[in-house]
């Protein structure tokens, strides 16, 4: 059971990490194209479905030479279809929208970082650090 | 690293607002300025577009100024018949600025400006957050 890469807390809190890295791109992304024609926000697939989705297929490397498939992780930023209101240029960015997610995004990384560290620190507990 | 990638799209963002604000500063420089000969054309207003483009660099879409261009749109003219240029009837061409449509755009550059600022700020926050684990 603690082998399942979900429910170890340290694995968890790692992915948790790595999506909310990949979502400040994301969000930095749109709110630099906050003024761009025609630009429509995008954002990742949430956190739970990614995390369900965990045993998808990824590109195989039988060599050590092939390079890490980064397909995957780069495409599921998608153009949101759901969107406030729309420029007469076609953009659909609502700063407030976008900065609010920032700090939702800042503060969970805040707690999947203390998650983390206080699961490092018992490990040093026992190493007797 | 994404954070990283977040930083330079930040900075990616800024720099094309920065490039708006100086196009603003020339237009309103440029308010006055009219033709030299009687009849001739004055300062037309440029106008930024903006894109989202790929990055070769650094692998994602960032912000950039696709091209300066230039407004099209009447001139307003102004009777002057002592201006040099002055046509045939006396009337002297303008720029076709309009103080507050610039004035606005200003507004609209700097509140893009630091929204990209405060992005910055908080990816800087999270990876000092992600350093400081290492201790």
């Amino acid at each position: 059971m603690a082998s399942s890469p979900t429910l170890n807390p340290l694995a968890l809190a790692e992915r948790r990490l790595h999506w909310l890295d990949r979502r400040q791109s994301v969000l930095a992304q749109n709110i630099a194209n906050a003024d761009t024609p025609g630009y429509r926000p995008h954002d990742l697939t949430p956190f739970r479905r990614e995390l369900e989705g965990a045993s998808r297929i990824a590109l195989a490397r039988t060599q050590a030479t092939h390079a890490a498939g980064s397909a995957a992780s780069r495409t599921n930023a998608r153009a949101e279809r759901a969107v406030g209101e729309v420029t007469p240029d076609g953009n659909a960015v609502s700063l407030d929208r976008e900065a609010m997610r920032v700090a939702e995004t800042d503060t969970a990384h805040a707690v999947a970082m203390a998650i983390h560290r206080s699961f490092m620190g018992m490990f040093r507990t026992t190493l007797g650090r | 690293m994404d954070l990283d990638r977040a930083l330079r799209i930040s900075a990616a963002g800024m720099a094309a607002q920065s490039t708006r604000l100086r196009v603003v500063a020339e237009n309103l420089a440029n308010r006055d300025s009219t033709g030299e000969s009687p009849g001739a054309d004055p300062y037309r207003r440029r106008t930024v577009d903006f894109a989202n483009r790929l990055d070769r660099a650094i692998g994602v879409e960032t912000v950039g100024v696709a091209r300066v261009g230039t407004a099209r749109g009447e001139f307003p003219t102004r009777y002057d018949p002592g201006h040099p240029a002055a046509d045939e009837n006396g009337y002297v061409k303008t720029p076709n600025v309009d103080s507050l449509v610039e004035v606005m755009d200003m507004r609209e550059a700097q509140r893009s400006y630091s929204a990209n600022l405060s992005v910055l700020e908080t990816t800087r926050a999270m990876i000092t957050r992600a350093i400081e684990a290492l201790r």
